[in-house]
């Protein structure tokens, strides 16, 4: 057979091949041989290392909502203030301290909120 | 006239050096053996009335600015001495008292705690670093008629 020939045959082999193979019952089998023999994967979302950022995410959140809920029972040093207020209690109620600058003079108020206010 | 001229013996480096060492670290126990004294003024304030019944007109503008009462009463005023670690105790209208207990001092700071009590019931209890000078406001104590106001101060 001359090699024009051959490179016909070979075209024509070629084509039924594709056309085999592109038949719906093909493709079908195709598909069920590879569900069998290679599982898809889960859902990468599911995978405990995709959780870690979620997991991160929520302990940031954790941590800022616990710190805004505690009662700090002494008040923070403000070593620079003319009165510093190392450390405050009431067993009446709140207590609120400021300090304002009043004609420069900076005055230190500690006030307790037990049923009446400033 | 001869006049005679009194030379005082030159002390030696080592004797200048060790009384130099004394006062760098007798100096701040020297210091504290100074008396600690803090004026406290005791006010009511109501919103019954306009007045400003004050001894000490620098409180005036400080209360209008602070607070938001109308009227003003002076009730007392102290100087109080405070020996170091013993309660120095001002009584207040109706059962109400002032306890001072100088805890210490830390460089500049005298390190004071003020408690308002009314029998067993400590209605404020905090300790102050006070820089001299220095001016605290501590309230307020329920009475009748109005609202006790107490004025720490030192340096003044």
């Amino acid at each position: 057979m001359n090699s024009g020939k051959q490179k016909d045959a070979g075209r024509l082999y070629g084509d039924w091949i594709r056309r085999e193979v592109a038949r719906p019952e093909v493709r079908l089998e195709k598909r069920q041989f590879l569900d069998a023999h290679f599982p898809a994967d889960r859902a990468t979302v599911l995978r405990p290392v995709s959780l870690i950022p979620a997991l991160a995410l929520l302990a940031v959140v954790l941590v800022w909502v616990s710190d805004g809920m505690r009662r700090p029972e002494t008040a923070a040093p403000r070593p620079g203030a003319p009165v510093d207020v190392r450390r405050v209690a009431s067993q009446a109620g709140p207590v609120l301290v400021y300090q304002i600058n009043h004609q420069d003079v900076p005055i230190t108020v500690i006030w307790v909120f037990a049923g009446g206010g400033p | 006239m001869n006049l005679t001229v009194l030379r005082l013996p030159r002390l030696a480096d080592g004797v200048r050096l060790v009384l130099t060492l004394i006062w760098l670290t007798a100096g701040p126990q020297l210091m504290a053996a100074e008396p600690v004294r803090l004026t406290a003024t005791v006010l009511m304030a109501s919103h019954q009335g306009s007045d400003y019944d004050l001894d000490n007109d620098a409180f005036r503008d400080r209360l209008i600015q602070l607070f938001s009462y109308s009227h003003y009463r002076q009730l007392d005023a102290r100087v109080l001495t405070l020996p170091k670690a013993e309660r120095v105790r001002l009584a207040l209208p109706e059962g109400y008292e002032l306890i001072l207990t100088l805890q210490g001092i830390e460089k500049t700071r005298i390190l004071t705690q003020a408690v308002i009590r009314k029998g067993h019931k400590a209605y404020v209890d905090t300790i102050l670093a006070i820089l001299s000078p220095g001016v605290a406001f501590l309230g307020g104590p329920p009475v009748e008629g109005g609202t006790l106001i107490i004025v720490l101060e030192t340096g003044y």
